[in-house]
């Protein structure tokens, strides 16, 4: 009797489980999204990328359907990031937030994606402009002071980044070329630890955008000696260009959302448009702004050729950089 | 000005302590605790979980419910700690030590309640010394840089080295394999894989949870079977001596719970598994001060007050970059920070006095998690205890079974689960032969803060690795570093004709 | 001498010598920077030497002790071992295939009745009751991911 009662419930309880998990078991491609979405992002929470993605996953999720959730990934330029969503199924539940630092990295190290091969845009979504950072009491009091001292200390300045072949580092080095100096990149796990090593005294300067420094400079902790922009920045008014110094370094970094190749299109294009309204929504505008970004929108074919386009361009100036 | 802090932290409080906001924190200590109890999931993994259900929420009960699933993770992990010798996470490890040979002893409620206690206390400090020194703190961290860095790791491993097992060479090589393991992976400055092997897996580098849990877990459970009577000793002769820690334990422990708190505080601040070095340090501090160092690592009281108490102080301690200087340390305080940049609340050294309802509501809310805590998990210290009288054969297969949902559940990867497993053969491997997994995991964690503090301290100093001993700070920690190396080779050189006192464990 | 610290050092420094090897493929300074050769060439230096350390620690030690006789365990225990490790690997392969609840309803039956043959009835029981806790506590409240396989 007891052998009876005890196998029958298991078994019941069993067959309820098994049936309640075959109701959820369904087709899995019938209706994109069916569950949450990862937004992989290969840097660290509290960056400019990771504040952009959030405020850009927070409004697009009602045109999605489903939560987007954020994953940070930090590491390498953004690489270990974009390495995770390469490796990934071409579902449409792990996309990459990527940045400009995806067409730099590659020509520096052996990075398993390619960008516009295995990894590819579907759209893109805004830009961040490149900014030389000093401490507010350093005794440069402009780009020219740094550079003087830079020649009569060949070697000796030190400046941070957040990777090593990331676009700040690649900028950067356009700017030391340009002006004739060297100084030794000390490279970080992000932006945001390089300007505090700055402010703590260990580096002479920083490279970053303005989430790193917004605050900081509000606050007169940290100074702005030029930026990487054609003109000058919406918002950033006060800050000379380095071209307008006399360097022309304007190539300035952009924010996307990419995808793993084989994804079929109809994902693509639901991403491609949900994204495209998050835009819009006042979690991303309103933080584009504050934080003195511009929003851009390209489609995806618009920017996987702007990809090719930067590939070059930075294939060739690595080229002049590698040792 | 204090008038001031107090006036505001009234507010906080009074924003906090609504009754809808004290049930999020008795949710959230309850899921919590519930969560950190599961061997492998540990606060960061229960925050992880429960990080989407706060999305529709408000931003103050949502913080209130996360921290009191933080506050209710931690201690669901000392728990583990104690009853089965199996970290609930990283930052209990060096609870194991003291607290699972007491409750072998029968002693599992006193070990349980005083840690509940020591954590309090230590939480309680940790907040209110955080409200106090936030900004002129955190400006006087800047002067940590890179070499400090490294400094400090240094010393936290090689007082982890010191500490576990008889033998520092030991602990030294269990620290270096440690570190060995932490280099797999993306190197994070240069962006190049190595010794990956070819393995796609491992190009993220080695998670910790799976090396966590089958070098304590899987190689606890293996140690314990194989021999069948050790099992037998386990279920039959447990009787629970004692529920609640005795006068002279309260005593023991309060100069512990003290030095704990401080000592976790300050070493929270500074950047590295806050936690987990914390409590290291504290074993090894109150080891140092113990009239009594021979009883450490078979039960006493302190080595579980003190390192309790500084792994929760720490918390309150690493609020402080995050909040000042918009750094964060541990995988909590970079959620935290994604909460606050979110909500449009930039960290800075002027936090405090720009957005001071956020800053004090925050500040309320940890502290009703660490009470609630107090509250929920207290009275059930007997009913904790009690799972020990569970027989192994039924509990082993349990923790077992947590252990695989805990690993496979953080990133669905069945890699992990080998991975596991391996590290659970290790372990086992490891602990015949003598030697202690407990400074392998630290240095897992630590292994990457530490190479890149050493590779960008060369670069500052164009080369020269003098600059370590040419910084106060961080010649200061160097030396620390090297008077612990040298205290067991001074006792080895002088003791040399008398023979050692060597054993297996039992 | 010490016999089981000879052997554990030699290993070690076996451990080191390999990982020097490979690290020796790593390059050393990259471009701008110290490359990533450069920490993992310490690491393996500093093993090799702390293993000669203690090898020769072992091998000069005066007080002889040959290996402890509870090294291998008895057959019983090995049983239990390979139980455990075996189960375990077993999951590891079908977890995927077989999906969430079968797989995991087979590992606890298992190991619950390996440890405890007599009892193979509550053994089920009780492996049937918890792989449903979990399920409805992990996957359906908690969302937590777990393969599908053939039956969920």
């Amino acid at each position: 009797m007891k052998v009876n009662k005890a196998l029958l419930l298991t078994t019941l309880a069993m067959a309820s489980i098994l049936m309640i998990s075959l109701t959820g078991c369904g087709t899995q491609q019938a209706q994109y999204p069916t569950g949450p979405v990862t937004l992989v992002v290969g840097w660290s929470a509290g960056s400019g990328a990771d504040g952009a993605a959030r405020s850009l996953a927070e409004g697009t999720q009602k045109h999605l359907g489903q939560p987007i959730t954020i994953k940070n990934v930090p590491g390498a330029g953004g690489s270990i990031g974009a390495t995770e969503v390469v490796n990934a199924k071409p579902d449409g539940y792990t996309i990459l937030f990527s940045t400009g630092s995806m067409v730099t990295q590659p020509h520096f190290e052996s990075v398993p994606y390619k960008p516009g091969e295995n990894i590819i845009p579907v759209i893109q979504v805004g830009g961040y402009p490149i900014a030389l950072i000093v401490r507010a009491d350093s005794p440069y009091k402009n780009l020219d002071d740094f550079i003087a001292e830079a020649k009569k200390n060949p070697g000796k300045l030190n400046y941070s980044t957040a990777g090593f072949g990331s676009i700040l580092h690649v900028v950067a080095e356009m700017l030391w070329q340009k002006a004739g100096v060297t100084l030794t990149h000390v490279p970080f796990a992000s932006n945001r630890e390089g300007v505090v090593a700055l402010m703590g005294g260990n580096l002479q300067a920083s490279i970053g955008t303005p989430a790193d420094f917004l605050v900081d400079v509000r606050e007169g902790r940290l100074k702005v000696l030029g930026v990487a922009m054609p003109q000058r920045a919406a918002g950033l008014e006060d800050i000379p260009t380095f071209k307008e110094l006399g360097y022309d370094v304007t190539p300035f970094g952009w924010w996307g959302v990419a995808v793993p190749k084989g994804m079929p299109d109809s994902i693509s294009q639901k991403l491609h448009d949900a994204f495209k309204k998050g835009m819009d929504e006042p979690p991303f505008t309103d933080w584009m702004s504050k934080n003195k970004y511009t929003k851009v929108y390209l489609n995806s074919a618009d920017t996987l050729a702007q990809w090719k386009r930067e590939m070059a361009m930075y294939g060739d100036m690595a080229k002049t950089l590698k040792k | 000005m204090d008038v001031g802090i107090g006036q505001q932290l009234l507010t906080g409080f009074a924003v906090a302590l609504t009754p809808g906001n004290l049930f999020f924190a008795f949710l959230g200590v309850t899921l919590g605790t519930l969560i950190g109890v599961l061997p492998g999931i540990g606060p960061a993994g229960a925050i992880a979980l429960l990080l989407p259900f706060t999305f529709g929420m408000e931003v103050t009960p949502a913080i209130i419910l996360l921290a009191g699933v933080y506050y209710g993770g931690m201690y669901g992990g000392s728990t583990t700690s104690i009853l089965v010798n199996i970290p609930g996470e990283v930052a209990s490890v060096v609870t194991t030590f003291d607290g699972y040979q007491m409750a072998r002893r029968g002693r599992a409620g006193p070990a349980l309640a005083i840690a509940a206690i020591g954590s309090f206390v230590a939480g309680t400090f940790s907040v209110i010394a955080l409200s106090l020194v936030a900004p002129p703190v955190a400006l006087a961290a800047l002067s940590f840089g890179p070499p400090e860095y490294f400094s400090l790791a240094l010393l936290g491993l090689f007082a982890a080295a010191y500490l576990s097992g008889r033998s520092i060479l030991k602990g030294v090589t269990m620290v270096i394999l440690g570190l060995m393991l932490s280099a797999v992976g993306v190197d994070i400055i240069t962006g190049g894989t190595r010794f990956t092997f070819g393995l796609i897996e491992l190009s993220g580098g080695v998670d910790v949870v799976p090396v966590l849990m089958g070098l304590f877990g899987v190689s606890e459970i293996m140690f314990t079977l194989e021999k069948p009577l050790r099992m037998e000793v386990l279920q039959t002769r447990f009787k629970l001596r004692d529920l609640w820690p005795s006068g002279e334990d309260f005593r023991a422990s309060a100069a512990p719970i003290g030095r704990g708190s401080v000592l976790g505080f300050m070493i929270g601040i500074l950047p590295g598994a806050g936690a987990m070095v914390s409590s290291f340090l504290s074993y090894a501090l109150e080891k140092k001060l113990s009239k009594h160092p021979e009883k450490f690592g078979t039960g006493a009281i302190e080595g579980v007050a003190g390192p309790e108490s500084a792994n929760n102080a720490a918390t309150g301690g690493a609020m402080i970059p995050l909040l000042v200087l918009g750094v964060p340390y541990s995988v909590i305080t970079a959620i935290m920070l994604s909460a606050l940049i979110t909500h449009g609340v930039p960290p800075s050294p002027t936090l405090m006095t720009r957005a001071p309802e956020f800053f004090w509501g925050v500040v309320a809310s940890m502290y009703i998690g660490n009470a609630m805590c107090l509250i929920l998990n207290l009275p059930l210290v007997g009913m904790w205890a009690q799972l020990l009288l569970i027989p192994y054969s039924r509990l082993a297969p349990l923790i077992l079974l947590f252990s695989v949902i805990g690993v496979y559940g953080a990133n669905s990867r069945v890699f992990d689960l080998w991975l596991m497993i391996m590290a659970g053969v290790l372990g086992y491997l490891l602990r015949k032969a003598g030697y202690s997994p407990a400074p392998l995991v630290l240095a897992l964690v630590l292994g990457r803060i530490m190479e890149n503090a050493l590779r960008q301290s060369l670069l500052i100093s164009q080369g020269s690795p003098l600059i370590f001993i040419e910084r106060p700070i961080s010649a200061a920690l160097f030396l620390m570093s090297l008077v612990i190396l040298a205290i067991p080779a001074m006792r080895w050189l002088s003791r040399r004709s008398a023979p050692a006192l060597q054993g297996m464990e039992e | 001498m010490r016999r089981m610290d000879q052997i554990s050092s030699a290993v070690g420094l076996a451990v080191a010598l390999l990982y020097l090897l490979e690290a020796s493929k790593l390059p050393l300074w990259k471009g701008t920077t110290f490359g990533s050769g450069l920490f993992p060439t310490i690491l393996g230096t500093g093993l090799a030497a702390v293993s000669l350390l203690s090898l020769l620690r072992a091998s000069i030690d005066r007080t002889s002790i040959p290996l402890p006789e509870g090294l291998v365990p008895p057959r019983r225990g090995m049983v239990n071992l390979a139980c455990v490790i075996g189960s375990l690997a077993a999951y590891a392969l079908v977890v995927e295939l077989l999906g969430f609840m079968l797989s995991t309803f087979a590992l606890m039956a298992f190991l619950l009745i390996a440890l405890e043959p007599a009892k193979k009835r509550s053994g089920l029981v009780l492996a049937g009751t918890v792989v449903a806790i979990a399920y409805v506590l992990f996957v359906m409240l908690l969302k937590l991911q777990v393969p599908r396989g053939i039956i969920g």
